[in-house]
């Protein structure tokens, strides 16, 4: 395995790429078989912490320039830093194989872990066999958003297409809970699919770029670097430059940013200790996040924006010089800040906490041998006041909306015109309604409404379409008793109106739901269509729609649809940051 | 003055000498201009081109026979809806009022002018139109054709300032006020993406004048590629208009001030409001 994420090959992939021999010709990749860490560091030895300056573990990830930041830009902490204002002395390692972290974990040389939230799952059986390495989630960095991407070949067009298809990911990387989370939003489990495990992320031979290029492999999840090879620059592979013809992003965690959380967590017994240090170093962490911000915000940006860069691109990416790759590194992931943490390890309501996650990824861990499915994650009970104060910002900054409205509505009518509103996406449901129904409370609707709350906070960067559709019945008995063409006109115009009113009333009730739930949903990220009487699910016949044969059927014509789609190429969308 | 034609359906059957004479007439003002001063102002010229552009460039059929059709206006990158996102359902009125020469005359009018009477009976109109609905109105006399207030809301008074300003002169340009009429609407149509109704209201006393203004090809382009309702108020004319097409558009013939009344409040009546039990009628159960 290599780093968890390693933009800083950009440049190193596509060159390398290009002098590669034609994919059709290279080498198959090696794969690996990925059982669970307590059988392959079984023999790992427990031993206390080890005293004196304390280790901490680094990744090759955006959010870990904020740990440099905070430690004074070396690697052994320098004096007027956040963390030395702590009366911390640490000493960062960069350690991106995982296996060898929590080897490190469980000998003592360091108290702590560094991964994403998924692979500390992994690792979860195995460190709660002795109770003082159980693990302990101290800190969330960032989110995942946009650096990690799941590409398909020709013929995938929504997640639920990758049923009884071969995908490609790292073993024990990052990608591995961003695979099971999808495919169980698309009613899948990994028992649909077949896996094919690498042991490197990027950057060599044996790595899901180099499967996806193989003939049997249908889907890989990799660095965005890599997908853009794969897909000619993010469009559709030609097939020429180490592309595969025909392949596509179907998404990445730029739609999907609610996925991979980047985490510490510390061993049970250090944490019981040494409290206070681990809550300074939690705070440190929150400094020098603030820190970062400020200096990426900062116009023009002066010396120590460049210092921070050169000891991050030198620490992380093994050279001074790669100031303009960290900064890439920077901007896919998104810091949660203070308030993050807050919702994350403090809000037992929020879609995407800990605990929701844990269970999540725990239970689809078991159904590929990862995991036991039992263990939990425990999270610290931080005191979120106290952590706040000299923060600049303790509450954090609500979150703006992201798109822009106006844009969002022309752009879905848009694609309803050209009847590519299924080009985009990911995963789609319905709800029904009764005859003569006005209202769309949430009593009726619960667990869909449950269900349109998890996918709105789980891919954040997707649009979600409230379509409804009208029946018919009105327009077909008018045109059948010979009404003229300037009524039913009128009559279809008016299923139109109708049907968009109703989509409008359903967004409502999900937010009013959501609210109720205490959860926060960005009401820009809803877009509402009316379909009138143009989509029946009765079929068509001829130019009108069917007439319902059965009272299924034409209830069936009465409902609401829910559409996730992808919209990454619609820049005009998105509200400029 | 506008020539009008009354009844030119029955008459050319009847006097084939005069249906020879009116074509050899129409041919000579289409080729040396009328005395009238009814040249088209560039807006118009615009309208109607931009009306037969990609945007309409399927005028067969009906749309509203199209019952899975749903892709009016067509929307070009850039348009946005309103920042709310949530588009508007807003009814739409869009008044055309002839102006030409002829509504000078005292026919069927009880002894006032046409102008007059019409004037009067579209300000009740107006303020019979609901207050949140968008108005706009157009008008072709002595000025020539051109939009007079823009649609919206909060208007009102400017409408009714402006149909006192007509100033009576010139032709009938029915096609190019229905296509100016229609890009308004079209126009209007892109920011609500489609939603809500649209209404051509025209108050004429003629036909078209000159001959290329005839409107059949507007008409048909705007049935076959949207919702939008043609209402025609014929003064004075009787049955027999060229937009008077039964079952396709609404035409009312009005002979007198009361009927012309009566005629723009069918405008209203013929935009009926549906609700959620027009469309989910249990017994409509097959």
């Amino acid at each position: 395995m290599v780093s968890r994420w390693w933009p800083a090959l950009k440049g190193f992939v596509v060159v390398t790429a290009a002098l590669a021999l034609p994919a059709a010709y290279a080498a198959a990749p090696k794969t690996v078989e990925a059982p669970a860490l307590t059988t392959v560091l079984a023999r790992t030895a427990v031993g206390e912490v080890a005293a004196g300056t304390t280790q901490v573990p680094l990744i090759t990830w955006g959010g870990d320039i904020a740990t440099i930041v905070a430690n004074g830009n070396a690697t052994r902490t320098v004096r007027g830093s956040a963390f030395a204002t702590e009366g911390l002395d640490l000493n960062l390692v960069r350690e991106d194989v995982f296996t060898r972290q929590v080897e490190s974990y469980m000998s003592g040389r360091s108290p702590y872990l560094r991964g994403t939230l998924g692979m500390i799952n992994m690792a979860a059986d195995l460190l709660a066999k002795d109770p003082r390495t159980k693990p302990v989630v101290i800190y969330q960095m960032t989110w995942s958003a946009g650096g990690d991407t799941l590409v398909v070949k020709q013929g995938i067009g929504s997640a639920r297409d990758l049923k009884g298809k071969t995908i490609a990911l790292q073993a024990y990387g990052p990608h591995v809970d961003y695979l099971t989370k999808i495919l169980g939003d698309a009613g899948l489990s990994p028992a649909d699919v077949k896996l094919r495990w690498l042991p490197d992320l990027t950057g060599t031979d044996d790595t899901p770029m180099r499967a996806f290029q193989q003939a049997g492999v249908d889907a890989a999840f990799v660095i965005t670097p890599d997908a853009l090879v794969l897909t000619s620059g993010g469009t559709v592979g030609s097939g020429a430059e180490d592309s595969v013809k025909g392949a596509r992003i179907l998404l990445s965690t730029k739609t999907a940013n609610r996925i991979i959380a980047d985490v510490y967590a510390v061993r049970s017994d250090y944490l019981a200790k040494n409290r206070k240090q681990v809550e300074g170093f939690v705070h440190g962490l929150m400094v020098g996040e603030e820190k970062l911000r400020a200096l990426m915000a900062a116009k023009p940006r002066g010396a120590e924006f460049k210092a921070a860069m050169s000891a991050s691109a030198t620490i992380l990416l093994d050279s001074e010089h790669g100031v303009a790759d960290a900064e890439g590194l920077y901007g896919d992931a998104e810091f949660v800040g203070h308030r993050g943490n807050v919702e994350f390890l403090a809000t037992p309501g929020y879609p995407r906490s800990l605990d929701k996650l844990d269970a999540e990824i725990q239970g689809a861990f078991a159904s590929i041998g990862l995991a036991s499915g039992s263990a939990k994650l425990a999270a610290a009970g931080w005191d979120y006041a106290r952590l706040s104060q000299g923060l600049m910002s303790n509450s954090g900054a609500a979150e703006a909306s992201r798109f822009d409205q106006g844009q969002v509505a022309a752009v879905v009518t848009r694609k309803q015109q050209q009847g590519t509103l299924a080009d985009g996406e990911l995963f789609s449901f319905e709800i029904f309604f009764q005859p003569n129904q006005n209202g769309f409370s949430a009593d009726l609707y619960q667990e869909a409404f449950a269900k349109v709350v998890d996918l709105a906070s789980t891919y954040g960067g997707a649009l979600i379409t409230v379509e409804g559709h009208s029946d018919p019945m009105a327009y077909l008995r008018d045109k059948k008793a010979g009404k003229p063409d300037v009524v039913l006109g009128q009559v279809k115009q008016a299923a139109k109106n109708l049907s968009l009113s109703r989509a409008v009333a359903v967004r409502d009730s999900v937010l009013a739901y959501a609210q109720a739930k205490g959860v926060s949903l960005d009401a820009s990220q809803f877009a509402v269509i009316g379909h009138g009487i143009a989509n029946p699910k009765s079929g068509l016949c001829g130019g009108d729609p069917c007439p319902p044969k059965t009272e299924r059927e034409w209830r069936d014509n009465m409902r609401v649809q829910f559409r996730i789609i992808q919209v990454e190429a619609e820049s005009s969308v998105f509200k400029p940051l | 003055m506008a020539n009008k034609h009354p009844r030119r359906g029955k008459t050319a059957g009847r006097f084939g000498w005069l249906l020879f004479a009116l074509l050899a007439y129409a041919g000579y003002k289409h080729y040396f201009g009328s005395d009238d001063k009814e040249a088209k102002p560039a807006g118009a010229e615009q309208a109607a081109d931009e009306s037969s552009g990609d945007d309409n460039a399927s005028p067969q059929g009906v749309y509203a026979e199209a019952a899975v059709r749903d892709d009016w206006p067509k929307l070009r990158s850039g348009d946005a809806a309103a920042a709310s996102g949530i588009p508007a359902t807003t009814s739409n009125y869009y008044v055309v009022l002839d102006g030409s020469g002829s509504m000078r005359r005292v026919d069927c009018s009880d002894g006032q002018p046409k102008i007059q009477v019409a004037v009067s009976a579209l300000s009740r109109f107006i303020e019979a139109v609901p207050e949140q609905a968008n108005l706009g109105l157009a008008v072709f006399d002595d000025a020539g054709l051109s939009e007079r207030v823009a649609l919206g809301v909060g208007n009102r008074d400017a409408i009714q300032q402006a149909l006192r300003k007509v100033d009576v002169n010139g032709g009938t340009p029915l096609k190019s006020s229905i296509e100016l009429a229609y890009d308004k609407l079209t126009t209007q149509a892109r920011q609500q993406l489609g939603y809500g109704d649209y209404h051509l209201v025209l108050v004429t006393d003629g036909y078209p004048d000159p001959q290329r203004e005839d409107p059949a090809d507007a008409v048909q382009t705007l049935l076959a590629s949207s919702p939008v309702v043609l209402h025609t108020i014929g003064f004075c004319l009787g049955e027999e208009h060229v937009l008077n097409q039964p079952g396709r558009v609404y035409y009312t013939a009005a002979d007198s001030p009361e009927q012309l009344s009566q005629g723009l409040g069918s405008v209203l009546a013929e935009a009926p409001a549906f609700d959620v039990g027009n469309f989910q009628d249990p017994e409509a159960q097959p």
